[in-house]
């Protein structure tokens, strides 16, 4: 389970204070499926890099299976993230000079898995997703749609319970985008927690559960169809 | 024993080594070392050619173990003819025991030629030591100024490469590298980085000393493998040295970076 509890963030710019997460406390349980809305400079990605135990908060704790991820210090957190968290990225980021495979090698590689073993695996997640003929070539010599699948078999390698999308969709046109949400879906269904940040409300609505943010704080929780205020 | 032209008939050839003395020599007669003798393979009354001038081989001279043994000695007026600089002596060898030298040969010689500069063998080896003291400790005043240099560019090189992958390098920690992981990997590459570096410096250096060194300073200059080690050594402490502070901003390279598009 994902678990903040009244954490703030703040800033000191230029010698005032700028809040960007205001005393939020959320409950994310294991198998949910969140999408998080928002306008620009709401605090979005600061919620996603805490969630992802790669920004401390001001004051609060966050929890992770309970354990209070900036409790640990950065290696701990970084092993944590290997184990337990799988990223994708609004932009990929691929390797460039990685093929495919070599790609999605990565997180087996730093799981310290031998290199036969991280070659099937690697493998076999990207025929998983429709990739196996691809899986010499470079981020360059691969289409965005492609380029977001391998990002997609990278996001399983370590077969992560939590999911944590940056704009999974942001880069992609309508179709692939549909597909790549239905691989978030698949991936929830199968006992994952996937918490995304997108602007997209089509996007959003395929979560269970959708949070808007404004100026810091959850203003909205979306059920089903309408907007319940939890403000 | 026969006689030898130019020489007076009681002085054997053999003797020439010990005393040195010779009280005639025409002007078409010339001495020549045992080096001298054997690479021209010149025997007594055989004709040599230096300068453009004949000369009849009055001796070949026996082993010494000096650099007279690569000369060939003539009249002192022919030389001068040859050279033409006209009536100047360059130098004038002359051998004395040690307690003469202590007894004041050098400051009687200057007394007699006080235009001459009188220096002893002694002198001559110590300023010899002295020369080659002062160019090793410049070759090592030149050597750490290029591995400074060297050490700076690296460096250099090194932090704009951390700063050009730096969204990799947070890529690498938000999928669970430690900073460890990224301290060696930079700490590798600066490793194959040396590797590389010292074994091209060797090859282009003892490529350039063995064609230059016989053009420039006239001496042939052979490969020594023994440098290579000294090359990679030198090499790869200096690249892993000079990389040690990029790789560890490489560690605090901030993860946030890979999700600044949100």
């Amino acid at each position: 389970m994902l678990k903040m509890e009244t954490v703030t963030k703040a800033y000191n710019h230029r010698g005032s204070t700028v809040t960007v997460l205001s005393d939020l406390s959320v409950e994310i349980p294991r198998g949910d499926f969140v999408s998080i809305v928002g306008p620009s400079g709401s605090g979005k990605s600061t919620l996603l890099l805490m969630l992802g135990g790669m920004l401390s908060p001001s004051s609060g704790r966050i929890l992770l299976d309970g354990d209070s991820l900036y409790h640990l210090d950065s290696n701990q957190r970084a092993s944590l993230r290997r184990d337990k968290i799988g990223f994708v990225f609004q932009t990929f980021n691929l390797v460039p000079y990685l093929s495919a495979l070599e790609n999605v090698q990565v997180p087996l590689f730093l799981g310290g898995m031998n290199e036969p073993d991280q070659m099937e695996r690697a493998a076999g997640l990207l025929e998983r997703l429709g990739l196996g003929d691809r899986l010499g070539h470079k981020p360059s010599e691969l289409s965005v749609g492609q380029q977001q699948r391998v990002a997609l078999a990278r996001m399983l390698a370590n077969d992560p319970s939590v999911i944590l999308a940056d704009e999974p969709t942001g880069s992609l046109d309508p179709e692939t985008s549909a597909q790549a949400i239905g691989f978030l879906e698949q991936v929830n269904r199968e006992g994952r927690t996937v918490v995304m940040v997108t602007h997209d409300p089509q996007v959003a609505g395929r979560a269970l559960r959708t949070f808007r943010l404004d100026s810091g704080r959850i203003t909205y929780e979306r059920l089903g169809r309408g907007f319940v205020s939890v403000a | 024993m026969a006689a030898i032209p130019g020489l007076t008939p009681e002085q054997p050839r053999e003797t020439l080594v010990r005393t040195r003395v010779i009280d005639n020599l025409s002007d078409r007669e010339a001495l020549v070392g045992a080096d001298v003798g054997v690479f021209l393979g010149l025997k007594p009354h055989d004709t040599v050619s230096v300068m453009g001038k004949s000369f009849t081989v009055a001796a070949v001279l026996p082993q010494t173990g000096t650099v007279d043994d690569s000369r060939v000695f003539a009249h002192l007026h022919t030389v001068q003819q040859l050279a033409k600089k006209g009536a100047v002596i360059n130098v004038i060898e002359i051998v004395g025991c040690c307690d003469q030298i202590s007894k004041g040969l050098a400051p009687k010689i200057n007394g007699l030629l006080p235009e001459a500069k009188v220096v002893t063998i002694a002198q001559v080896v110590d300023t010899q030591i002295k020369t080659n003291r002062m160019m090793s400790n410049l070759s090592m005043v030149f050597l750490a100024v290029i591995v400074l240099v060297g050490g700076a560019s690296i460096a250099n090189y090194m932090y704009g490469n951390v700063h050009e992958r730096r969204r990799e390098i947070g890529t690498l920690m938000a999928l669970g590298a430690g900073s460890g992981f990224v301290l060696r990997m930079f700490l590798l590459k600066a490793l194959l980085l040396g590797i590389a570096g010292g074994a091209a410096e060797y090859v282009l250096g003892t490529a350039l000393a063995v064609v230059l060194g016989p053009k420039l300073a006239g001496i042939r200059v052979l490969p020594m493998p023994t440098l290579m080690i000294w090359a990679m050594v030198i090499s790869v402490i200096t690249a892993v040295v000079a990389s040690y502070f990029p790789a560890r901003r490489a560690t605090r390279v901030d993860p946030c970076s890979t999700l600044q598009e949100v």
